[in-house]
């Protein structure tokens, strides 16, 4: 065991300090990503669920009457909680000059409920009636600040109350996600404010069993004899709250997994080109008397130091970067700085060690099993192959000069195979970042996708509807619009969000994936989420029960939302005759009208009758940067490795090149041809990756869709002409990369070359 | 069967290679018995199978058919593990290129040989000074290997083939790659091996290297064609030798 | 070996014993130091031949000694002898003749011939190194020695060249009419 350690140190003290750095770099590199994508799936979810956990495990959330919810209380299937709050829904207040609804709820700060009370995580909690405590989001969002004063729209007038702290609430998911927005003061507070529709209630249960919060709700609110309003469960909060995260964590795992799979053809590479190098150096220690088992420990020791600095390090660097994973929940939820979490360590370590040693150990065990009495003869391992290839591009009327270069660049066909290998893993990971941009940036520019096809709502206050529809048709830039109202409804006892469609809502957009969209009272659209939920399919019989009506319909189509994951129902309001319709209006501006500019128009003319309001669409711009940052490394890592695995192969091919010297070949000549072979290596490589990164990328984008709701099928097809980019880039990046291994050789004299040792 | 005083025996010894193209029958049908303390040269043309040869009588490789014993132990019967274990200890090896590992220092290729066939540490590196200093190599222990000359690799690797105090010395072509100044030192000190009491086989194709040795074997095609023992010289006087046409 | 002489004259006029010195310097590790009476003998017969001259010289209380000198014609027999290009070696080999009368006698296969005196080769050459392992290179006996140990190696060479061209039986002569006779 000393002598192999020994070896294998006395090795490691002689590679030269690029070498080791490039492995270390690379192996650092692998453990950032697995780090930071382990922070990013864990991350932002933790964060959730410790908020979860500290506020007493709240699976489900009712509203009602405290008569109903004392009732619900009582249910078998609720384990603790139940202790109701007051609530003022009707209130409102001014945010970036449009009015939107607030909800204020009683908290006694020496009487806060066991389960589902509001976390205070700034400030303090409300004192007198001058006083409230906002929800963290809206701090984040800077509709208020702590310390500042919120206008709220009384029945009784226009109160100015100072926000003196703020609490994460978990009973629904985050502003501007979830509306209304949601503040805490005294319960007397809550009561003097309360409008002319009074105190209503909501409490939280801590269920039995938690997995079934949709269920218990959902029967609960169904059942006449408890009286529940309204029900929210944890895991459709916890989804809403993380579809971010979702994301992400979709994103950087799949890029970690790219770039672990390049750092491993890139360490193989390396390894390969170093053990041939070294083969007469193997085959001498062999014939001294070290038997191969302790050759591959001593290269495999020489090579997993080095890897287990790289991943320390990648280890720290992505625990710095973590926080940037954590999806922008880190403003909102309360979570503790990051700490050194020994297990991403351990996690990272096992994936980029096991790799590494995949990849250095199998070119060594080719390497050193090689009869010892053939590699002290110095017979070059056979470097027959690129005929096939050579003859190729004869037959394309290439010249005997470039022949021999795409011979030379293939000879080796194992080593041509992991030099390409890195370039495909890097062209497949462009394809795939742009595939996923493509995705992303079609999702988020097409709200119809996520459940959303409108550009301006109106929501009335004391306008009628008639007022409404008078000034959307008088105002200019109006194209369409529908009225969607969305209440509570249940499905065998599930519950689902129910949106009851009035006027025409084909006109706005919805994106019905397939089937059709809504036309008659006894039709319902779906989100995917229901699909497979209730295992149902398009044409079957859906039984939806709101407000105590049950009524049948048929499914003819679903339809993309990530709202509540895809849990959606949509049917006309005629379907439920029974229910008052509380409209908002969806308006569909025409093309090339500015939706900023009719929302202004509109809540102008309406003043404060009604409010207005234009959709924001989201910002992936940091994604962009991301992902064009990932792949433009990935590309830069297979360009080094394969500068760095030709330019080892240095001294069989000074031999070559310097027999083509004697006969007559020039300089250019030489870089030249070495620059078509690597060129062919790359195209090869591309020809490869780029269908294979297309496939992946929708693959990826499709887990990516259905994981926030949408729904499979609409992710989005990287561009031909990008892709057909790609594959240029990395033909000429390969073509680069060989010419410039070949430039410093090609100066020489023929007789350098035939010299070189 | 075996001769205890034997070094090395070789029994109907046959080997053959298949390469890309044909089938090549490197040894067929070889005889021969070293005893303890001989120097033997095997002589012959290229291709004639005498590396090979040498190969088999040290382990490196696996003879076809027939017996090869080592120090009384039938190679044939050992796995190749078993081999490189042999080798250690038994059986030392100079080649013509490329004996030093260029990754490690002249002092290490000595002492990594030590550690292996089992010496501690310190036990290596005192038995690699010694032997430097014996082959007039004290300066080089620290060199690495691409500053020493050919001659002084050589000696190294002679110095790295007998730390361990083999059993035989198997030297392939150990002069073929030195200039006349270096091979006569390297000659000089398979002498001295050679008065210590070591065993040497050596494949030479230079006569006045094989004349050195006690017994000569020329081979060709793979056999042995012709053995000749030569005597030690305390006769004739360098007039008999150098006779002047007067 | 008239010509050593002259050319041991050749530095300045001296007398026998001191010739016998300059020439054991030389010569002795190889052949052994020469007689004196051998020196007077050949120096006689180079001043018949004119090529040396004898000069008394007075000596305090001792008999006169006797130097000589190259004379003019001395001094260019000796130029005309450094001048002389020499003959090329080329040894004649009984070796060949044996094998040819072997095959022709019909005993003996060339091998054993050709074993046979490599064997005897092997042996000088070892005794030569042997001997010469103390000579100076830069020394006649140094010089000697090498030449003739490479001249061996070239012998030896030789032999191998015969062994691969003969095969392991007779030797195949050049003209049809002996081969009749031929015995296997």
């Amino acid at each position: 065991m000393g002598a192999t350690v020994r070896l294998a140190g006395a090795s490691f003290r002689r590679r030269s300090r690029s070498q080791v750095l490039a492995l270390a770099v690379v192996c650092a590199m692998a453990a950032t990503a697995v780090v930071a994508g382990l922070a990013a799936q864990t991350s932002a979810a933790d964060l959730a669920d410790r908020a979860y956990e500290t506020a007493g495990r709240p699976d489900l959330v009712l509203y009602g009457s405290e008569a109903a919810l004392a009732r619900a209380a009582g249910d078998p299937a609720v384990a603790a909680g139940g202790q109701a709050l007051p609530v003022a829904a009707d209130l409102e207040t001014v945010v970036d000059g449009r009015p939107v609804e607030l909800e204020m709820i009683g908290v006694e700060a020496t009487d806060l409920p066991a389960v589902g009370a509001p976390q205070l995580v700034d400030g303090r909690w409300a004192d007198g009636p001058d006083e409230i405590v906002a929800e963290r989001s809206l701090v984040s969002e800077d509709v208020v600040e702590v310390g500042g004063l919120l206008r709220v729209d009384t029945a009784d007038g226009p109160r100015d109350l100072r926000v003196v702290g703020a609490a994460v609430d978990i009973s629904d998911c985050f502003w501007p996600t979830c509306d209304p927005l949601r503040t805490f003061a005294p319960p007397q507070t809550v009561a003097d404010l309360a409008g002319p529709d009074g105190v209503s209630h909501l409490a939280a249960y801590r269920l039995v069993d938690a997995e079934a919060a949709a269920a218990v709700g959902g029967r609960l609110l169904a059942d006449p004899a408890v009286g529940i309003d309204g029900a929210n469960n944890w895991p459709d909060t916890r989804s809403d709250i993380l579809i971010v995260g979702t994301v992400f964590s979709t994103l950087v795992g799949g890029f970690g997994t790219i770039l672990l799979l390049a750092a491993a053809f890139v360490v193989a590479g390396a390894t390969a080109a170093r053990m041939v190098a070294r083969r007469r150096s193997l085959g001498l220690l062999r014939a001294v008397g070290f038997r191969p088992v302790q050759l591959y420990l001593a290269v495999w020791i020489e090579h997993l130091v080095v890897g287990t600095i790289g991943v320390t390090v990648g280890w720290l660097v992505g625990t710095a970067l973590a926080p940037a994973f954590q999806a922008g929940l880190g403003d909102v939820l309360p979570g503790e700085p990051t700490r050194l979490d020994l297990r991403s360590l351990v996690v990272a370590a096992v994936l980029v060690l096991s790799l590494l040693t995949v990849s250095v150990l199998v070119p060594a065990v080719r390497a050193v099993r090689r009869p010892p009495t053939e590699a002290l003869q110095d017979v070059p391992p056979s470097a027959s192959g690129g005929r096939a290839l050579a003859g190729l591009a004869r037959r394309l009327g290439a010249g005997p000069s470039t022949q021999a270069g795409v011979r030379r660049t293939f000879a080796r066909p194992g080593r041509a195979v992991l030099a390409g290998g890195a370039l495909a893993v890097a062209a497949a990971g462009t394809v795939i970042a742009v595939g996923f941009l493509t995705t992303l940036s079609d999702v988020s520019a097409d709200p119809a996708v996520t459940g959303n096809p409108w550009d301006v709502a109106v929501a009335p206050r004391t306008a009628s509807a008639g007022e409404i529809e008078a000034a959307l048709t008088d105002t200019d830039g109006v194209a369409a619009w529908f009225t969607e109202d969305e209440t509570a409804g249940t499905v065998d006892g599930v519950g689902y969000t129910v949106r009851l469609m009035g006027g025409d809502p084909v006109a706005a957009g919805y994106v019905v994936q397939e089937g059709r969209a809504l036309r008659s009272p006894d039709e319902a659209i779906v989100g995917y989420g229901v699909l497979e939920e209730t295992g149902l399919d398009i044409g079957d019989p859906l039984v939806v029960t709101v407000d105590e009506e049950t009524v049948e319909l048929e499914i003819v189509g679903w339809y993309s939302d990530t709202a509540d994951g895809g849990k959606m129902i949509q049917v006309r309001e005629e379907a439920f005759p029974a229910t008052d319709p509380d409209p908002t209006w969806r308006v569909v501006v025409a093309d090339g009208a500015s939706a900023d500019a009719v929302a202004t128009d509109l809540q102008a003319r309406f003043g404060v009758t009604a409010s207005v309001e234009a959709l924001e669409v989201d910002d992936i711009a940091g994604a962009y940067a991301a992902m064009v940052a990932m792949a433009g490394l990935l590309l830069l890592v297979a360009f080094v490795n394969l500068v760095a695995t030709t330019v080892s192969s240095t001294r069989e091919r000074a031999r070559a090149l310097g027999v083509l010297r004697t006969i007559g070949c020039s300089t250019g000549q030489l870089v030249g041809q070495s620059a078509v072979g690597a060129g062919m290596l790359g195209f090869l490589a591309a020809a490869v990756a780029v269908p294979v990164g297309w496939w992946v990328s929708l693959e990826l984008g499709d887990a990516l869709t259905a994981g926030i709701g949408i729904g499979p099928g609409f992710a989005s097809s990287p561009p031909l002409g990008l892709a057909l980019g790609v594959v240029v880039a990395v033909v000429g990046l390969a073509a680069a990369a060989g010419a410039l291994a070949t430039v410093g050789l090609a100066r020489r004299s023929a007789a350098a070359l035939v010299r070189y040792e | 069967m075996t001769i205890t005083d034997a070094a090395l025996l070789a029994r109907d010894v046959h080997k053959s290679f298949a390469t890309a193209t044909r089938r090549v029958e490197a040894v067929r049908g070889v005889d021969l018995e070293v005893r303890a303390g001989e120097w033997l040269a095997v002589m012959g043309p290229s291709g004639c199978g005498k590396s090979t040869l040498l190969h088999l009588l040290g382990g490196l490789d696996v003879a076809d058919r027939g017996t090869v014993e080592l120090d009384g132990i039938d190679l044939g019967t050992r796995s190749e593990s078993e081999r490189a274990v042999l080798r250690r200890s038994r059986v030392g090896y100079v080649f013509q290129f490329y004996n030093l590992v260029p990754d490690l220092d002249a002092r290490e290729n000595v002492e990594i040989a030590a550690q292996l066939a089992g010496a501690g540490r310190r036990d290596a590196r005192r038995r690699t000074e010694a032997l430097f200093d014996e082959l007039g190599l004290a300066g080089a222990l620290d060199a690495s290997v691409t500053e020493l000359s050919g001659g002084e690799q050589q000696r190294v690797a002679l110095a790295r083939a007998l730390v361990n105090q083999p059993a035989v010395l198997l030297a392939d072509e150990p002069t073929g790659a030195l200039d006349t100044d270096s091979a006569r030192a390297v000659l000089a000190l398979l002498r001295r091996a050679h008065d210590d009491g070591q065993t040497i086989v050596m494949v030479t194709h230079d006569h006045r290297v094989a004349a050195a040795a006690d017994r000569i074997l020329v081979m060709q095609d793979g056999q042995i064609r012709d053995e000749r023992t030569l005597a030690s010289a305390d006769g004739p006087v360098l007039a008999d030798l150098l006779p002047l046409d007067r | 070996m008239k010509f050593v002489f002259l050319a041991l004259l050749a530095p300045g006029r001296t007398h026998g014993y001191e010739l016998k010195r300059r020439y054991d310097a030389l010569f002795a590790a190889v052949w052994g130091p020469v007689n004196i009476g051998q020196i007077y003998v050949t120096l006689g017969r180079l001043e018949k031949d004119g090529l040396v001259t004898p000069e008394a010289v007075g000596q305090d209380g001792r008999p006169d000694r006797k130097d000589y000198e190259l004379t003019d014609r001395g001094a260019q027999a000796l130029d005309a002898w450094l001048a002389q290009s020499d003959a090329v070696p080329l040894p004649k080999s009984d070796l060949v003749l044996k094998l040819v009368g072997a095959s022709l006698r019909g005993t003996g296969d060339a091998r054993s011939i050709i074993g046979e005196h490599r064997q005897h080769c092997f042996q000088a050459l070892r005794d030569l190194d042997t001997a010469a392992a103390d000579l100076e290179p830069d020394s006649v006996a140094g010089l000697l020695a090498q030449g003739n140990a490479l001249h061996l190696q070239a012998e030896l060479s030789w032999l191998d060249h015969c062994e691969s061209v003969l095969g392991s039986g007779p030797l195949r002569l050049t003209t049809d009419d002996t081969t009749s006779g031929a015995v296997p």
